[in-house]
């Protein structure tokens, strides 16, 4: 997808986009200095993430950009300024908006939601499992959008890691309700905004109750509709 | 823009033609040309017929037309084989004929980078209200019309499956095949470089043809991808179609920016737009004629149970071993149904489970135990494996497909003369006959998918009053 042009929204902007169509996401704040970050933690409630948000990093953790399991103000005010150095070390010009405050979600099944636009049928819904069941085995599956909520269901029992979802591993079934529901969303947000051009929710987390989203990639082309849908 | 209906109804008056020109029609049988006339004649076409051949006075026995303007009275269709040059003069001479639209089998158009050609034909049809088949195809064939305009293979079988594909030589073997067995198709249309034309205008024809009951489709790829899968969503409400993409392990050119763009292979993609749309996506020739077949011919399941009933242990154990892979379940017979069968009358050495091992080779043996299995409603549908012939077995296997509740096939296997006849004899009679265990639980599994598919859509809610 290279060979289209487009702009990959930051986190919050993302976030934002995604919040009207109804996507989960952990209690957030964005904040620009290491007090700010500190203050906010303190309000979000610990643990909690500091992710860096810059229009110019995509992908944020292989520049130093994320701090996992912070358990207190020191540890965020800290955080921050790692972070704030591994920037302006490997990517001195780049524009900061600050770093985003996320309450850390709990442990849950992993999967991955993304949309791209398919040269041929335009804009369609992908679901995986995450980890090996991606990336290692491919397996995921497609609907073009927008979903029916059969089109939904059918695509996450057809992925063959779907035992793990309903409890396999010993684990509680995950809420796959929440998880159709979510790619009805994304479809339908797809289908009437022809000028995302991908979107990639990874890691989504799934839980016997509800979902949340820990991470949105959105890529916009304001001139572009895609295959029109 | 044309509509749906108005192109439904042009393509009603070609494929229902009454009188046909073949433009380039030669005596030379190794010509495209001649070939043509050849099938339509053999093909038993009751219309009128007209080679137009410059160079000749008659063409296979019949008076020929030095050009389309010299032909007497109008023409319906006209069969075009000349070079590609002179076909938009040919499509303006016809159109003033009166004709509906054009099979036009030349090929040197925008396959071969010759586009403005092409528009030319185009704007040559647009001016006469003709519309074109092709260019660049083998033709179409439509039985009930007794219309082979094609250069082969002369089918004259007709059945239930309209075949719409991409490539010659996959619409010899899909339509070939059904012939040999008795099963028979309604139509063949290749679609070449639908110019006009295109497989979502022959997708809705056949939709609403009452003489096809299954579509089957071999497509590289689609013009208008919204188009076809909305066509196929609507045709897939009416009756079953089938399609096989080619190009399946051909992963889409796309960067690695992101998880979903890199894992976005065009064939995963194509394959789940058209499972979503009521297709059965088939993975090779031989699964894309064996579901055709079940949905032609087996009535839709009410579930994915099957019970597996041979002469010999080997066919059903291979029958269970495909079961799963084709999403279909063997549970084992009940306790009621097991004491049912013994005091019907099994065989003494009989081994009463699924799959059920009859040990006899006895037709009257068996259509009494499945007669009294199926009132235990023991599986959704009742798989017979014959390994060697069985004397009355055509007869019997018809009895029980008219009178069992089960949806029922039948797999007559082994490579003998008798095997065949008997497959073809029960075919004629329209089971759901197949060469091989396999073959006959891939097919079964498609016919399951579909039921379910329309089942979980509740797309026969109100026909079962």
């Amino acid at each position: 997808m290279s060979n289209e042009s487009g702009r990959f929204l930051t986190e919050p902007e993302a976030i934002e986009l995604l919040a009207g169509s109804g996507v989960p996401y952990p209690e957030h704040a964005l904040a620009v200095s290491a007090g700010e970050a500190a203050a906010a933690a303190g309000r979000l409630g610990f643990p909690v993430v500091l992710k860096i948000v810059s229009p110019a990093v995509v992908h944020k953790s292989d520049l130093g950009g994320v701090a996992l399991d912070l358990a207190g103000e020191r540890a965020v005010a800290e955080a921050h300024g790692r972070i704030m150095d591994s920037l302006r070390a490997k990517l001195p010009e780049a524009v900061i908006h600050g770093v985003l405050v996320c309450r850390q979600a709990p442990a849950g099944v992993e999967v991955i939601v993304g949309a791209t636009r398919d040269p041929v049928f335009g804009p369609t819904v992908m679901c995986g499992l995450g980890g090996v069941f991606t990336e290692i085995l491919k397996d995921v599956s497609f609907r073009v959008a927008p979903l029916a909520r059969i089109d939904a269901e059918e695509m996450i029992q057809e992925l063959r890691g779907y035992p793990v979802l309903t409890g396999a591993r010993g684990g509680p079934p995950a809420d796959l309700k929440a998880l159709a529901r979510l790619l009805v969303a994304v479809g339908d947000l797809v289908h009437r905004r022809p000028e995302i051009v991908e979107l990639d929710l990874n890691p989504v987390r799934v839980y016997p109750n509800g979902l949340l989203a820990l991470d949105a990639r959105v890529r916009v082309n304001e001139r572009a509709g895609g295959v029109s849908g | 823009m044309t509509t749906d209906v108005e192109t439904r109804a042009a393509l009603e008056r070609i494929f229902n033609a009454r009188s046909l020109a073949v433009v380039g029609a030669s005596n030379d049988p190794r010509k495209f040309g001649g070939m043509t006339l050849d099938c339509l004649i053999r093909g038993g076409f009751e219309g009128r017929l007209y080679p137009v051949n410059p160079k000749a006075d008659q063409v296979l026995g019949l008076k020929a037309y030095p050009s389309v303007s010299d032909l007497p009275g109008e023409v319906d269709l006209v069969s075009v084989i000349v070079p590609a040059r002179f076909v938009p003069e040919v499509i303006r001479q016809a159109g003033a004929k009166g004709a509906v639209g054009a099979v036009v089998h030349s090929g040197g158009f925008s396959e071969q980078g010759e586009d403005d050609l092409e528009a030319e034909l185009l704007a040559a049809a647009r001016e006469y209200g003709m519309r074109i088949l092709g260019p660049n195809i083998q033709g179409i064939n439509y039985l009930p019309n007794k219309m082979c305009c094609m250069f082969l293979p002369v089918i004259k079988t007709q059945g239930p499956l309209a075949v719409i594909t991409q490539s010659g030589s996959v619409t010899t073997a899909l339509t070939e095949w059904p012939a040999d067995e008795g099963l028979g198709i309604s139509a063949a249309v290749n679609l070449g470089n639908q110019a006009d034309l295109g497989e979502s205008d022959y997708l809705d024809f056949f939709a609403h043809d009452d003489q096809t009951k299954v579509i089957v489709m071999y497509l590289e790829g689609v013009k208008n991808g919204r188009r076809f899968l909305e066509t196929l969503r609507r045709t897939t409400a009416l009756k079953p179609v089938v399609i096989l993409k080619a190009g399946r392990t051909a992963v889409g050119q796309r960067s690695a920016a992101s998880h979903t763009g890199s894992l976005a292979s065009s064939y995963q993609v194509f394959a789940a737009a058209c499972r979503q749309n009521g297709a059965y996506v088939a993975h090779d020739l031989e699964e894309t004629y064996d579901a055709a077949k079940a949905l032609a011919c087996l009535s839709p399941p009410r579930g994915n149970r099957l019970l597996s009933v041979s002469t010999s242990g080997g066919a059903g154990t291979l029958a269970g071993d495909h079961a799963e892979s084709y999403g279909l379940t063997m549970p084992l017979l009940s306790t009621e149904a097991a004491a049912g069968v013994r005091e019907a009358g099994a065989p003494p050495l009989a081994i009463l489970s699924n799959p059920l091992d009859m040990v006899t080779l006895s037709a009257e043996d068996f259509q009494r135990v499945i007669l009294a299995l199926d009132r235990f409603n023991p599986a959704d549908v009742i798989l017979l494996n014959l390994g060697d012939p069985l004397e009355g077995g055509a007869e019997v296997a018809e009895k029980l497909s008219r009178e069992l509740t089960a949806g029922f096939a039948v797999s007559y296997f082994a490579g003998g003369q008798e095997e065949r006849r008997g497959r073809v004899a029960m075919q004629r009679q329209g089971l759901a006959v197949f060469a091989t265990p396999e073959r006959a639980v891939r097919g079964i599994g498609a016919a399951v998918w579909y039921a379910d598919y329309r089942r979980k859509r509740g797309l026969d809610q109100g026909e079962a009053s």
